[in-house]
């Protein structure tokens, strides 16, 4: 049983085929990379997996349990959780009232209408400890939108740690950022791949290759090359395939 | 000292500045020609315009139909004094208020799965329904006639209370308890748990989900809630009018309770849909006592405040931070 097992999955959108039979297993506590140009599905694959968008065919389990037609609101509470190519956070509330709403799903405190907010202390007691492994000290009180693109990424990362995930789906962490932040990002995802399994959406192959166990190449919704990291570079499909492409090696 | 700060923080608090503002509104408002019973309508508007702004400013949830709620709050208190008994001075209130929160569960459950334009063409499809069922139902809601001569219920608390509410000032303050109940519990729920998750929604949906919300039930739950107090307003409104008509669901009330959050600045404050609902009123009123082309004067208006100042009047005293509150919200 692989912890994590996409098998054939399939969408189209009218006669584009955008993610056209995807097969994947992931082990427990492995980092796998998966890359391609612009528009090769990876981002669909995640939409896929987490209940975004319905596949036309085929199946994703997790943990031996099928998990496909599952809305999005389940993920959280299996483990799962994904941090967005596109910044997705509440861009109106503050760092710490970014990562409580999390903390607050996760625990499940939803449905209280007239507690205090305020006063619900074994939440507020749980942002410290986000915030400290991200390393987001000190801007607790700053607004999301007020932050500079770089924190952003990073809250973006914190708020997908508040579901207490077993698994991280990471959709270009770096794109965006500025050198020093990219080794930050790095740092931090290394950090949590030591007790995460992690897949991560990534153009730039510093990350990828400094942090992947395995590497699964995509392009026009097909995997075209699967393997670890020095196997892909020297793969000629792959090579092929990209000259001249996005890839900055 | 901190009892001390506690009782003066309760003092300043914006809701007990509002009370006491609503308070002395009655007596003030002769002094620029209004009537009292202009002061009745603004404040019964007030609570349908809080209503209103849990699903709009807090929400994200547009609805074009929302007058329907304030007319079955009306038909709820007018059936139940018909048909069952005005003995029970809070019977017929309670039945507009049940009455509306059932319908609008219903409608909630089946629209709160749809997004932005298509959410908010099905609630004005669904309030024109609504209306349309009122205007024609003969049998039950009187048709085109509606329901009239209904009474105002005598309050009776035994051993404590014996009220006759057919003086417009005793009215006014009965009504003023029901309102400063309703923006109590609304501010409660606003600044709850579960508030915060409907102004996530409003703000990102997508993410909201993916952090573990099933926002669909959270819609629907804000749509229900909105309905309950859309229903006391339109109860006592028939309580107020001592009718019940068809009219009260037409589109234009939906627009124009649209229009007073708006223009209040319901968009970025609690207090928004108040400040709007006053304007809206006393300016219609003030304007139609000059000209019976008041419509013109009422939309040049609310073109002008939107363009100049989209966020409403409360919204721009809040961005020149003349009020100051500790919190989100207020």
């Amino acid at each position: 049983m692989e912890f994590i097992d996409v098998q054939n999955l399939a969408k189209s959108f009218g006669g584009l085929r955008a993610v056209d039979g995807i097969s994947l297993q992931v082990k427990q506590g492995e980092l796998v990379s998966i890359i391609g140009p612009n528009g090769a599905g990876k981002s669909t694959l995640f939409n896929l997996m987490t209940g975004y968008i319905r596949p036309d065919t085929g199946a994703v389990y997790f943990q031996g349990k099928e998990i496909t037609h599952l809305p999005v609101y389940k993920m959280a509470s299996l483990g799962i959780s994904r941090s967005f190519q596109l910044l997705n956070v509440f861009s109106e509330l503050t760092v710490f009232e970014n990562i409580r709403m999390g903390i607050q799903a996760h625990l499940g405190h939803g449905y209280q209408f007239f507690t205090r907010l305020d006063g619900l202390k074994e939440i507020r007691d749980r942002v410290p400890a986000i915030i400290e492994r991200v390393g987001l000290e000190g801007k607790e009180t700053a607004r999301a939108k007020d932050l500079s693109y770089g924190d952003n990424k990073i809250l973006d990362m914190a708020i997908a740690l508040t579901a207490d995930p077993t698994v991280l789906l990471l959709d270009e962490p770096t794109s965006g950022l500025a050198l020093k932040e990219t080794g930050r990002m790095i740092d931090l995802i290394r950090k949590l791949s030591e007790k995460l399994t992690i897949l991560l959406v990534e153009h730039d192959m510093n990350v990828v290759f400094s942090v992947s166990q395995r590497i699964v190449v995509m392009s026009q919704g097909r995997i075209i090359a699967e393997g670890k990291p020095e196997e892909i570079r020297r793969n000629e499909t792959v090579q092929e395939a990209y000259l001249g492409g996005e890839w900055k090696c | 000292m901190n009892g001390l700060r506690k009782v003066l923080s309760l003092i300043v608090h914006p809701l007990t500045v509002t009370l006491a503002l609503f308070a002395a509104f009655p007596l003030v408002l002769p002094l620029i020609g209004g009537h009292i019973s202009l002061a009745i309508e603004v404040l019964i508007m007030s609570i349908f315009a809080l209503a209103f702004n849990l699903l709009l400013g807090y929400t994200g949830l547009t609805s074009f139909g929302h007058a329907a709620y304030l007319g079955l709050g009306a038909y709820g208190f007018a059936l139940c004094e018909i048909h069952l008994t005005d003995r029970i001075w809070f019977a017929p209130l309670l039945s507009g208020i049940l009455l509306t929160g059932i319908i609008a569960f219903l409608v909630g459950y089946v629209i709160s799965r749809k997004r932005g334009v298509y959410y908010s063409l099905l609630t004005l499809a669904i309030g024109q329904l609504i209306y349309f069922i009122a205007f024609r139902w003969n049998e039950v809601t009187g048709g085109e006639t509606g329901l009239t001569g209904l009474v105002r219920p005598r309050i009776e608390i035994p051993g404590i209370l014996s009220l006759d509410l057919s003086n417009a000032f005793t009215f006014y303050y009965f009504v003023l308890v029901l309102f400063a109940l309703s923006a109590l519990i609304l501010w409660r729920i606003i600044h709850s748990p579960f508030g915060a998750v409907l102004q996530i929604i409003k703000q990102n949906e997508v993410r909201a989900r993916y952090l573990g919300y099933n926002t669909f039930w959270y819609k629907c739950i804000s749509f229900t809630i909105s309905g309950l107090f859309s229903g006391l307003a339109g109860a006592l409104y028939a309580m107020f009018t001592y009718c019940a008509f068809a009219d009260y669901l037409y589109w234009i009330n939906s627009g124009d309770v649209v229009m007073m959050t708006l223009i209040g600045g319901g968009l970025s404050s609690f207090f928004g849909p108040l400040a709007g609902s006053a304007f809206f009123l006393i300016a219609r009123n003030l304007i139609s006592s000059f000209t019976q082309h008041w419509m013109i004067f009422m939309g040049i208006i609310f073109v002008i405040c939107i363009l100049i100042f989209p966020e409403g009047f409360l919204g721009v005293l809040k961005k020149t931070r003349l009020f100051r509150f500790r919190g989100s919200g207020g």
